[in-house]
Order: structure tokens, then sequence, then C-alpha cells
């Protein structure tokens, strides 16, 4: 795989991006999570300061992933749609160098996204602790991008990926406390309903992402906390980024275009 | 799968599949498990925020809010005994349900039924004002609570004086008929159970001699009642006046 034509799909994919007006939708994001913010720390009584950050932090976080999510759905959909792909790949292009580009390309654009939402927490909270914010968030975009872009290209459809995607993403930010669900004290230990579940709940807790310890909102009072988590959400984003990756790979080399 | 097909498989891309997917199954398999944490009752929000988020549906946001307190205790991998739970906030939640709709009746029901059951007996006391405050605001649709209220009083409290106090609140003439007679004389069985005979004997006879009481069967129960009562005061009384007969 030569790494020219991964760079030209990867660029191609940044300027469809800049093209799709996705920085001026980023940028209402980021404008109208900090008049939310702003309108919540007016009416606190107390402690304004941390509405401002916590709802900016929370509004921004969720507002993105669903924008990467809807950008890169319908984005290669139409890509596939217009038959586009073919002209593509009638290049000397092979389809792993296409997929991998374009997974190179979502994911340098939602880095940016990550940034500019870092930002404004610079102001509000320490620099370092609105980095590693902005970090683990960057790699949570990846990690969204990497799945609606395996889900489209499998699925072909945008309703029906961004569907899978919003539903990977909501279990894998609850799967922490349906684990717990599944083994506490109303999960009836001797029904074999019981067991079957709280053993599906473990497995499949095994082969979802940990997003329910990415970006969280109280790391933007503690830089510390907020680094020593970066190592591990690195690790399991670039783990989960290839296995996302091969599995759209699997199914993109295999289907008839 | 035909041939063809089959060997068109990516073998590189399964393997990359494979590999990624055993590095995420160890991955997993090693993190630390989710650890439990028990968080605490916040104070209900306000009904004009209740109402905003619930986008002017009052109704919907307190049978929400029912559902969310009711598994309150029950939290991810651990159950919280009723004990542990801060009546205060408990109290709050219910009395905003009701703030939001009046009609709804679970609120006093988890109150009366399950938040009063409570082998404890200051929260019970709590639950039981928290019902009679309830009652006093809609007699006609919510007495039943209060009657239960009574019983936990009684029985389950055997704090006669306050089940008397709730009884006597129970026995009002403004319901327009809703609360049945067996409920408003419940103040004369919590008399009798506090041998208080002759407060009891001049509540029934008052209640037959009114004519409010028109089913032949209740009157014939009352005038039992009453005359049992009669003999129970008279032979309190005999033994007091036995030393000074001649």
């Amino acid at each position: 795989m030569k790494l020219n034509p991964l760079v030209v799909v990867a660029r191609f994919t940044l300027l469809e991006a800049a093209r799709t007006r996705l920085p001026w939708t980023a940028l209402a994001v980021i404008v109208s999570g900090l008049v939310l913010a702003e309108c919540a720390a007016t009416l606190a009584l107390t402690d304004s300061q941390s509405y401002r950050v916590e709802i900016y932090a929370a509004w921004t976080r969720i507002a993105l992933v669903a924008c990467t999510c809807l950008f890169v759905a319908t984005s290669v959909v139409r890509e596939l749609a217009d038959r586009a792909i073919d002209l593509t790949l009638s290049r000397p292009l092979s389809r792993g160098a296409w997929f991998v580009g374009r997974l190179l390309g979502n994911g340098a654009a939602v880095c940016v996204l990550a940034m500019a939402a870092a930002l404004p927490l610079v102001f509000s909270s320490s620099p370092l602790a609105a980095l590693a914010w902005g970090c683990s968030l960057a790699a949570e975009l990846s990690l969204v991008a990497a799945a609606t872009l395996s889900c489209a290209v499998a699925l072909s459809q945008v309703t029906s990926a961004v569907l899978a995607v919003a539903a990977f993403y909501l279990l894998s930010r609850a799967m922490g406390a349906i684990v717990l669900m599944s083994k506490g004290p109303t999960a009836q230990p001797g029904a074999w309903s019981g067991v079957v579940i709280s053993h599906l709940v473990s497995w499949l807790a095994l082969l979802l992402p940990t997003l329910d310890d990415y970006t969280l909102t109280r790391w933007l009072g503690d830089a510390t906390t907020a680094l020593a988590a970066l190592p591990a959400i690195a690790v399991q984003t670039v783990i989960y980024v290839v296995l996302l990756a091969a599995i759209g790979l699997f199914d993109f080399t295999r289907r008839e275009i | 799968m035909d041939r063809a097909r089959r060997a068109a498989l990516p073998w590189r891309v399964i393997a990359v599949l494979a590999l990624a997917l055993m590095a995420q199954l160890l991955w997993a398999g090693a993190r630390r498990a989710p650890q439990i944490t028990i968080t605490p009752l916040a104070p209900p929000p306000s009904a004009a925020v209740l109402r905003v988020a619930s986008l002017n549906e009052p109704a919907l946001a307190a049978r929400l809010m029912m559902l969310w307190l009711q598994a309150y205790d029950y939290q991810p991998g651990v159950s919280l005994p009723f004990r542990s739970l801060d009546y205060g906030a408990i109290e709050a939640w219910l009395a905003r349900m009701l703030e939001l709709d009046p009609d709804f009746q679970y609120p006093l029901l988890a109150a009366a039924r399950l938040y009063g059951d409570v082998n404890d007996a200051p929260r019970q006391r709590l639950m039981l004002k928290f019902i009679a405050r309830s009652f006093g605001a809609d007699p006609v649709r919510r007495w039943p609570w209060m009657a239960h209220a009574v019983f936990i009083a009684k029985h389950r409290l055997h704090d006669l004086p306050l089940a008397l106090e709730l009884a006597k609140a129970l026995a009002r003439d403004d319901d327009h008929g809703a609360i049945p007679h067996w409920a408003k004389q419940m103040n004369i069985f919590v008399l009798e159970d506090m041998g208080e005979l002759e407060s009891a004997k001049v509540l029934i006879g008052g209640l037959l001699a009114s004519g409010k009481i028109t089913d032949s069967h209740e009157q014939h129960f009352l005038s039992e009642r009453l005359a049992t009562i009669e003999r129970r005061a008279a032979q309190a009384s005999l033994p007091a006046k036995t030393p000074t007969s001649p």
C-alpha cells in the first residue's frame, strides 16, 4: 500500500469536510454551547463557573459526536450512491487505500473539531486539563468516525448507518452501568435467564470500547487525573479503530461495485 | 459462497481483523471492573424547570419522576435499604410530583405502602405527616392513603395519639360524601383502643342520632359496638366501685 494515494484520499476527505461546511457547523455547535453555558451560569446562584464548564463540555461532546456521525455517513453514502467511487477506484488506487485514506481524512478532520471545542475551555479551566479533554474528545470522535465509515460502507444507507452508530455509541457509554446492573441485586442469580443475560452482557462489554471512560467533564477540574487517563484511552482507540477498519474493509473488499 | 468469491477473500484484512479482535478482548479483559458508586438523592428540580424539561407535560414529568425515584434504591450493582435513604429528600420528591399533577395517586401510595413500611419510626412518622398534609389539600381523592396512615400509626408504630389525630382529620364533613363511613369512624375504634370508652360512646351515639347512617346493617353494627363499649365501661367501673360499696 503506497503512502501517496492514502494522503490524496485523506486530503480530499478534508476538502470535502471544508466544502460541506463542517467547520461552520462545528463553530455553531461551539457558539451555541458557549451561549447555553453562559445562560446556565447566569441562572446559577452559586458555583457558576462549574455550570459554565460542565454544560459547555457535555453539550459540545454530544453535539460533535452527532456532527461527526452525520458528516461521515452522508459523505460516504453519497460517494457510493453517485457512483463516484467507480471513478475513484478506476484509478491506480486499491480499495484498502481508499478506505484507510478516508479513515485518516476523517480522523484529521475530527481532531481539528475536538481541538477547536477544547479551545474555549483553556480560559475557564487549566490549559493542561483542557488539552487532555480535547485529546480524549479527538479519540472519541475518531472512534465514532471509524464506526460510521464501516457502517456506511456496509449498509449504504444514511438512516440505518446513523442508527447503528448511535446504538453502538450509547451502548458503549452505558456499558459500565449495564455490567453492574446485570450482576447487581436486581438480577436473579438462580434463574437461567439471569445467568444467560449476565454472560451476554459480560461478553458484549469485552467487545465494546470503554467510551464511558472517555472525555469526562470532571477532568476539567483535575489535570493530573485527565493526563493519567490518556495512555489507556490512546491504546483503546488504536485497537478499536483498527478493529472497525478491518470489519469495514472486510465487507468493502468483497462487495461488487 | 462460490470459489471465485472465496478466493477473493482479503486474507490480510482477515488477519488484521483477527489480531485486532484478539487485542480488544485482551485489553477489555485486563481492564479494571466497573466500580460501584452510591449517588446520594439530590433535591428535586423546581416545578418550573420540570415543566420546561417535559415540554409542558407536568403529568408525564411526575410519572417519570416516580419511576426514577422508585428505582433509586436499586443503583447499578447495589441495593440500598430504605433505612439508609434520606427521607427528607424522598418527601420533597413526592411533594414535587403531587405539585406537578395533583390527581396523581402514586406518590401517596409510595409514601403509605413503600416508604412508610420501613422499620424505622422517625422515617415512618415523616411519611405519615406527608400523607396528612397532602390529604388536607384534597380529602376527596386522598382519603384511602389517610386511612392507611391511621393503620400504620396504630398497628406499626403503636402510637395511638398519632393514630387518633390522623383519624380525627379523616372524620371531616366537607368531603361531599366521598369518604365512606367506616373510614370516618376510625377515630371511634382508636379511642376504644386507647381506653377512652366514654368518648367512643359519645361519638357512636352522636353518629346514630345524627341520622347520617342510613344503612341498616351499619346501624346494627354500630349499635352492637355501642353495646359492647357500654358493657366494657361498666366492667371497667365495677372494680373501682367494689371497695366503697357497703
